[in-house]
């Protein structure tokens, strides 16, 4: 016990200075546009707290991004009298999945940070490496792999066109039709697909001696199969049957994937909150604003019902995962 | 909670303890009955803690002592509420498909109806195979599977064995 505690605590102060110069930067700018309402930030527990707390315990913030889409999930549960469902939220770079029992989520007590133990209340969350980023490739016996390796935002995608010539799951839902080009974020950024083919052709039909069709079936195939064992981990794993929970995705990538998963799964039902791509929806349903941080990969995301308020936060867009 | 404005009524504890079995290394959480704490409730937790042990590790230990690690202490009070938005309303009963899709769906390529979020209203009840497209997803339904809309706008799909 004495590691964990030693752990937990060098983990604070080494997140203390970042995490208070984030959390005191929010509030002020927050503040110079004119916003009254208080400010809170989520915490890993799902819990909001307000900004003097986390800048004291950064530890209480890890990962709380996605435990703010549990909470979410948990409030939309309650409304519809569901007390059993699994979570996945499925964005840029990975699939985090989490377990609802009874109406509450299910919360551990450690975490690991980079394997370093942290004691701290937070939402038991799975994550594998399979996001629409993830990129997919071949070992050298010539069998297919997604992750855990991202082409993340930038370059992102090869369909993106900026430059990423690798393929991604995106890609290939790009080639298969589940993900179209011409309405990609309503239409403001056009998706290459000719680039999305070059890149599987190249890397994955051509080396595998198939269509490139074919190619980028057996990608999205593999990426469902970790998600699927991804949801085993917490539930068949644990004693539970996945039968008996409803699936509730989000994420930009999540509902791409969602019913196929489900099938795979024999889970019954499939439910969709309204703006399910929002990465922390809770944050949507507050009339106070709260915001995230997600100090284990540097990584911010930021998420606020009013409009406006995106634009004056630090690092300032809320990020797109597609 | 004073600070955040919980309304006290609706502030909840919750009560747990960490149990294992003496000498045994891994607890596992049992909730505590609300109430003063007595020889029932003990006994509740003790039952619950079995009942979850046999669920986890699939066997129990009727004759040895069961420890409690750590009680917690939870205290929760709910901020802000759903928010579902106000639909414009629509002109027609039925929704009405904004295009077709060409996508991958179980035994190869088919040409489906494309629907738009935006235009879905509450009530409103589609038979697969089809797409429910929105400015940052997509939801692809297969054949067999059926989606509704319910009255906070959520998209319920239920799914074919």
């Amino acid at each position: 016990m004495e590691y964990e505690r030693t752990s937990t605590t060098v983990m604070n102060a080494v997140l203390g200075p970042r995490c208070g110069q984030y959390g005191r930067t929010v509030e002020r700018r927050v503040r110079d546009a004119g916003v009254t309402a208080k400010i809170y930030f989520m915490q890993s527990n799902g819990g909001l707290t307000p900004p003097a707390i986390a800048t004291d315990r950064p530890v209480t913030l890890l990962e709380s991004g996605p435990a703010g889409g549990v909470t979410a999930a948990v409030r939309v549960c309650e409304r519809l009298g569901i007390p059993n469902a699994i979570t996945g939220d499925m964005g840029g770079t990975s699939f985090d999945v989490s377990l609802i029992r009874d109406g509450k989520p299910e919360v551990r007590n450690e975490t690991l940070l980079k394997s370093y133990t942290v004691r701290c209340p937070n939402i038991d969350i799975i994550s594998v490496g399979a996001g629409g980023g993830s990129l997919a490739w071949i070992d050298e016996g010539g069998g297919v792999h997604v992750g855990p390796a991202s082409a993340g935002a930038d370059p992102g995608p090869a369909c993106y066109g900026r430059g990423g010539t690798r393929p991604t799951v995106t890609d290939c839902n790009v080639i298969l039709g589940h993900v179209e080009p011409e309405s990609f974020l309503g239409g403001d950024f056009k998706l290459d697909v000719a680039a999305a083919e070059r890149a599987v052709k190249q890397h994955l039909a051509d080396p595998l001696g198939l269509s490139i069709v074919e190619a980028a079936r057996s990608v999205r195939a593999i990426a469902n199969a970790l998600m699927a064992q991804a949801v085993r981990l917490v539930t068949v794993e644990r004693g539970y049957d996945p039968r008996d929970f409803v699936y509730l995705a989000f994420g930009g990538a999540g509902p791409v994937h969602a019913v196929e998963l489900a099938r795979e799964l024999q889970m019954p039902q499939v439910i969709l909150p309204p703006m399910p791509a929002c990465s922390a929806p809770s944050a949507c349903w507050s009339p106070t604003c709260c915001t995230t941080c997600r100090p284990r990969s540097s990584r911010r995301s930021t998420s606020c019902r009013r409009r406006s308020l995106p634009r004056v936060l630090p690092s300032s867009k809320p990020r797109r995962r597609p | 909670m004073r600070d955040a404005d919980v309304d006290p009524s609706k502030v909840k504890i919750e009560r747990r303890v960490d149990c294992c079995y003496l000498a045994q290394a891994e607890t596992l959480q049992i909730p505590i009955p609300d109430g003063a704490i007595n020889q029932a409730t003990i006994d509740t937790v003790a039952k619950g803690f079995e009942h979850e042990h046999q669920r986890h590790w699939n066997f129990i230990q009727p004759d040895r002592p069961v420890r409690a690690v750590n009680i917690r202490l939870r205290v929760a009070g709910k901020i802000g509420h759903h928010i579902a938005g106000k639909d414009v309303p629509r002109a027609e009963t039925a929704p009405k498909a904004a295009g077709e899709a060409k996508i991958y769906l179980e035994g190869g390529f088919r040409t489906v109806p494309r629907y738009r979020r935006a235009d879905l209203r509450p009530g409103d009840a589609l038979e697969g195979p089809l797409v429910v497209e929105e400015p940052s997803t997509r939801l692809p339904i297969d054949v067999g599977d059926r989606l509704r809309v319910d009255a906070d706008r959520n998209l319920i799909v239920d799914v074919r064995r």
